[in-house]
Protein backbone atom coordinates (compact mmCIF):
# COMPACT_ATOMS: atom_id res chain seq x y z
CA UNK A 1 0.00 0.00 0.00
CA UNK A 2 0.95 3.40 -1.12
CA UNK A 3 0.85 6.42 1.52
CA UNK A 4 0.88 9.74 0.00
CA UNK A 5 2.36 11.83 2.76
CA UNK A 6 2.31 15.58 0.81
CA UNK A 7 -0.93 17.73 1.42
CA UNK A 8 -2.88 19.01 -1.46
CA UNK A 9 -2.88 22.45 -0.28
CA UNK A 10 0.79 23.04 0.08
CA UNK A 11 1.45 21.07 -3.15
CA UNK A 12 4.41 23.49 -5.36
CA UNK A 13 1.88 22.91 -8.36
CA UNK A 14 -0.98 24.42 -5.80
CA UNK A 15 0.95 27.89 -4.49
CA UNK A 16 0.13 30.81 -5.77
CA UNK A 17 2.36 32.49 -8.56
CA UNK A 18 3.51 35.61 -7.07
CA UNK A 19 4.47 36.95 -10.46
CA UNK A 20 1.13 36.85 -11.94
CA UNK A 21 -1.18 38.48 -9.06
CA UNK A 22 1.70 41.37 -8.65
CA UNK A 23 1.22 41.67 -12.41
CA UNK A 24 -1.53 44.08 -11.81
CA UNK A 25 1.42 47.03 -11.02
CA UNK A 26 3.76 45.78 -13.54
CA UNK A 27 6.36 45.43 -10.65
CA UNK A 28 7.99 42.99 -8.36
CA UNK A 29 7.89 43.43 -4.29
CA UNK A 30 11.86 44.19 -4.58
CA UNK A 31 10.76 47.13 -7.20
CA UNK A 32 7.72 48.14 -5.32
CA UNK A 33 10.17 48.44 -1.90
CA UNK A 34 12.54 50.94 -4.05
CA UNK A 35 9.90 53.10 -5.13
CA UNK A 36 8.93 55.65 -2.76
CA UNK A 37 5.24 55.35 -2.30
CA UNK A 38 4.90 58.54 -0.51
CA UNK A 39 6.41 62.06 -2.03
CA UNK A 40 9.01 63.83 -0.09
CA UNK A 41 7.64 66.91 1.73
CA UNK A 42 9.01 70.00 -0.15
CA UNK A 43 9.24 73.12 2.02
CA UNK A 44 7.46 76.33 1.61
CA UNK A 45 10.43 77.98 0.26
CA UNK A 46 10.81 75.51 -2.67
CA UNK A 47 7.20 75.71 -2.98
CA UNK A 48 7.33 79.05 -4.07
CA UNK A 49 10.73 78.94 -5.96
CA UNK A 50 12.25 81.37 -3.20
CA UNK A 51 15.73 79.13 -2.95
CA UNK A 52 16.94 80.00 -6.08
CA UNK A 53 18.65 83.36 -6.09
CA UNK A 54 17.30 85.41 -9.41
CA UNK A 55 20.03 86.80 -11.98
CA UNK A 56 20.18 90.64 -11.23
CA UNK A 57 23.07 93.28 -12.12
CA UNK A 58 24.61 92.62 -8.10
CA UNK A 59 24.33 88.85 -8.22
CA UNK A 60 26.90 86.56 -8.82
CA UNK A 61 27.50 83.19 -8.91
CA UNK A 62 30.34 80.91 -7.39
CA UNK A 63 34.11 81.07 -9.32
CA UNK A 64 34.35 78.07 -12.36
CA UNK A 65 36.40 75.29 -10.87
CA UNK A 66 39.19 74.15 -12.98
CA UNK A 67 38.56 70.76 -14.51
CA UNK A 68 42.11 69.76 -13.45
CA UNK A 69 41.92 70.89 -9.83
CA UNK A 70 41.71 67.56 -7.58
CA UNK A 71 39.33 67.78 -4.38
CA UNK A 72 41.57 67.40 -1.41
CA UNK A 73 40.71 67.27 2.41
CA UNK A 74 40.28 70.76 4.23
CA UNK A 75 43.75 69.91 6.04
CA UNK A 76 45.64 69.54 2.76
CA UNK A 77 43.58 72.59 1.15
CA UNK A 78 45.17 75.10 4.16
CA UNK A 79 48.63 74.04 3.63
CA UNK A 80 48.57 75.14 0.31
CA UNK A 81 46.44 78.13 0.61
CA UNK A 82 49.34 79.30 3.27
CA UNK A 83 52.21 78.10 1.08
CA UNK A 84 50.82 80.35 -2.05
CA UNK A 85 50.28 83.19 0.29
CA UNK A 86 53.72 82.79 1.64
CA UNK A 87 55.36 81.80 -2.01
CA UNK A 88 53.33 85.03 -3.77
CA UNK A 89 54.44 87.18 -0.59
CA UNK A 90 58.14 86.86 -1.18
CA UNK A 91 57.58 86.44 -4.81
CA UNK A 92 56.11 89.98 -5.08
CA UNK A 93 58.64 92.46 -5.69
CA UNK A 94 61.17 92.31 -2.60
CA UNK A 95 63.34 94.97 -3.54
CA UNK A 96 60.49 97.35 -3.66
CA UNK A 97 57.37 96.75 -1.07
CA UNK A 98 55.63 100.12 -2.06
CA UNK A 99 55.62 99.47 -5.90
CA UNK A 100 53.99 102.14 -8.02
CA UNK A 101 52.71 100.41 -10.35
CA UNK A 102 48.90 100.20 -10.08
CA UNK A 103 48.48 96.38 -10.96
CA UNK A 104 51.33 95.50 -8.47
CA UNK A 105 49.98 97.72 -6.34
CA UNK A 106 46.59 96.06 -6.27
CA UNK A 107 48.55 93.01 -5.88
CA UNK A 108 50.31 93.76 -3.04
CA UNK A 109 47.05 94.97 -1.38
CA UNK A 110 45.14 91.83 -1.71
CA UNK A 111 47.89 89.79 -0.53
CA UNK A 112 48.34 92.19 2.43
CA UNK A 113 44.87 91.41 3.47
CA UNK A 114 44.87 87.76 3.02
CA UNK A 115 47.81 87.71 5.06
CA UNK A 116 46.09 89.75 8.03
CA UNK A 117 43.57 87.01 7.73
CA UNK A 118 45.91 84.43 7.80
CA UNK A 119 47.19 85.75 11.08
CA UNK A 120 43.78 86.20 12.52
CA UNK A 121 43.20 83.14 12.19
CA UNK A 122 46.02 81.61 13.67
CA UNK A 123 45.87 84.14 16.29
CA UNK A 124 42.58 82.30 16.94
CA UNK A 125 43.51 78.91 16.45
CA UNK A 126 46.46 79.22 19.10
CA UNK A 127 43.60 80.97 21.64
CA UNK A 128 41.29 77.56 21.79
CA UNK A 129 44.02 75.65 21.85
CA UNK A 130 45.47 77.47 25.15
CA UNK A 131 41.23 77.47 26.06
CA UNK A 132 41.38 73.68 25.83
CA UNK A 133 44.58 72.58 26.90
CA UNK A 134 43.88 74.74 30.33
CA UNK B 1 51.71 70.64 -13.68
CA UNK B 2 49.06 73.59 -13.17
CA UNK B 3 48.83 75.85 -15.73
CA UNK B 4 49.41 79.19 -15.40
CA UNK B 5 47.94 81.88 -16.28
CA UNK B 6 48.76 84.20 -20.15
CA UNK B 7 49.79 87.57 -18.12
CA UNK B 8 51.31 86.29 -14.80
CA UNK B 9 53.65 83.51 -15.56
CA UNK B 10 53.80 83.49 -11.59
CA UNK B 11 50.35 82.28 -10.92
CA UNK B 12 48.36 79.19 -11.82
CA UNK B 13 44.81 78.76 -12.67
CA UNK B 14 44.57 76.86 -9.44
CA UNK B 15 45.85 79.53 -7.32
CA UNK B 16 43.38 82.13 -9.64
CA UNK B 17 40.18 80.14 -8.93
CA UNK B 18 41.42 79.47 -4.97
CA UNK B 19 41.30 83.19 -4.82
CA UNK B 20 38.57 84.04 -6.96
CA UNK B 21 36.65 81.92 -4.14
CA UNK B 22 37.82 83.84 -1.31
CA UNK B 23 36.30 86.76 -2.91
CA UNK B 24 33.42 84.69 -3.34
CA UNK B 25 33.04 84.24 -0.12
CA UNK B 26 33.43 87.43 1.08
CA UNK B 27 30.60 88.68 -1.23
CA UNK B 28 28.06 86.44 -0.04
CA UNK B 29 29.06 87.60 3.69
CA UNK B 30 28.45 91.14 2.40
CA UNK B 31 31.87 92.20 3.04
CA UNK B 32 32.23 93.94 -0.63
CA UNK B 33 35.30 96.20 0.82
CA UNK B 34 37.59 92.85 1.32
CA UNK B 35 35.76 91.12 -1.96
CA UNK B 36 36.81 94.29 -3.89
CA UNK B 37 40.32 94.46 -2.58
CA UNK B 38 41.08 89.98 -3.82
CA UNK B 39 38.93 90.95 -7.45
CA UNK B 40 41.33 93.59 -8.37
CA UNK B 41 43.85 92.07 -6.90
CA UNK B 42 43.07 88.90 -9.77
CA UNK B 43 42.20 91.20 -12.54
CA UNK B 44 45.75 92.84 -12.14
CA UNK B 45 47.00 89.11 -12.45
CA UNK B 46 44.93 88.46 -14.86
CA UNK B 47 43.24 90.87 -17.10
CA UNK B 48 41.50 88.55 -19.31
CA UNK B 49 39.52 86.71 -16.53
CA UNK B 50 35.97 87.29 -17.58
CA UNK B 51 34.04 86.16 -14.42
CA UNK B 52 36.72 88.11 -11.86
CA UNK B 53 35.64 91.66 -14.09
CA UNK B 54 32.69 90.52 -13.92
CA UNK B 55 32.10 89.85 -10.07
CA UNK B 56 34.14 93.16 -9.63
CA UNK B 57 31.37 94.79 -11.87
CA UNK B 58 28.57 93.47 -10.03
CA UNK B 59 30.35 94.22 -6.56
CA UNK B 60 30.62 97.98 -7.64
CA UNK B 61 27.00 98.02 -8.55
CA UNK B 62 26.17 96.58 -4.94
CA UNK B 63 28.22 99.31 -3.66
CA UNK B 64 26.68 102.14 -5.37
CA UNK B 65 29.64 102.83 -7.73
CA UNK B 66 27.50 102.12 -11.37
CA UNK B 67 30.07 104.27 -13.20
CA UNK B 68 33.10 101.75 -12.46
CA UNK B 69 30.90 98.73 -13.24
CA UNK B 70 29.73 100.14 -16.71
CA UNK B 71 33.40 100.51 -17.45
CA UNK B 72 33.96 96.85 -15.86
CA UNK B 73 31.70 95.54 -18.05
CA UNK B 74 32.46 97.22 -21.32
CA UNK B 75 36.15 95.57 -21.31
CA UNK B 76 34.43 92.46 -21.16
CA UNK B 77 32.02 93.21 -24.03
CA UNK B 78 35.27 94.93 -26.03
CA UNK B 79 37.37 91.52 -25.59
CA UNK B 80 33.80 89.12 -26.28
CA UNK B 81 30.65 90.82 -27.35
CA UNK B 82 28.59 87.45 -27.22
CA UNK B 83 28.89 87.61 -23.16
CA UNK B 84 25.57 88.05 -23.20
CA UNK B 85 25.45 87.98 -19.11
CA UNK B 86 27.64 90.40 -19.25
CA UNK B 87 25.28 92.71 -21.67
CA UNK B 88 22.60 91.85 -19.72
CA UNK B 89 24.37 93.38 -16.22
CA UNK B 90 25.68 96.13 -18.26
CA UNK B 91 21.68 97.16 -19.66
CA UNK B 92 20.74 97.52 -15.84
CA UNK B 93 23.65 99.67 -15.10
CA UNK B 94 22.35 102.15 -17.55
CA UNK B 95 19.26 101.75 -15.95
CA UNK B 96 20.63 103.05 -12.77
CA UNK B 97 22.28 105.71 -14.22
CA UNK B 98 19.21 106.92 -16.76
CA UNK B 99 20.91 106.20 -19.79
CA UNK B 100 17.96 105.13 -21.09
CA UNK B 101 19.50 105.37 -25.21
CA UNK B 102 22.43 102.54 -24.17
CA UNK B 103 20.23 100.09 -22.16
CA UNK B 104 18.19 100.24 -24.99
CA UNK B 105 21.06 99.20 -27.30
CA UNK B 106 21.92 96.27 -25.25
CA UNK B 107 18.30 95.24 -24.70
CA UNK B 108 18.03 95.05 -28.62
CA UNK B 109 21.12 93.33 -28.85
CA UNK B 110 20.08 90.63 -26.42
CA UNK B 111 16.66 90.41 -27.95
CA UNK B 112 18.64 90.03 -31.57
CA UNK B 113 20.46 86.92 -29.75
CA UNK B 114 17.13 85.05 -28.20
CA UNK B 115 17.82 86.06 -24.70
CA UNK B 116 14.25 85.54 -23.86
CA UNK B 117 14.52 85.27 -20.56
CA UNK B 118 17.02 88.62 -20.12
CA UNK B 119 14.87 90.35 -22.30
CA UNK B 120 11.61 90.08 -20.25
CA UNK B 121 13.62 90.60 -17.16
CA UNK B 122 15.20 94.07 -18.69
CA UNK B 123 12.01 95.44 -20.42
CA UNK B 124 10.29 95.68 -17.01
CA UNK B 125 13.31 96.83 -15.49
CA UNK B 126 12.89 99.78 -18.24
CA UNK B 127 9.38 100.49 -17.46
CA UNK B 128 9.82 100.26 -13.82
CA UNK B 129 12.78 102.75 -13.85
CA UNK B 130 10.58 105.12 -15.63
CA UNK B 131 12.37 104.86 -18.80
CA UNK B 132 10.67 107.15 -22.21
CA UNK B 133 9.25 105.00 -24.48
Amino acid sequence: MRVDYTLPSIQPDALPDLTTTTGETGQSFREQLRTPSVQLPVNWEQEMRLDARPFTGTYIGPPPRPHNMEVSDPEIERGRWRNMLARHDSALDPLNPSSSEPSQQSVRSMLNLLLDMQDMEDSIVAQNVAVTRG
Amino acid sequence: MPETTGTNTGWTSEEIYMLADRGYGFYRQGSYQEAVVIFEGLIAIDPANAYCRSALAAISMAMGDTHRAVSELSLILSRNPSNHEARARRCEAYCELRSWKEARQDLAILRRNGERHQVQRLTWRLEASGAPN
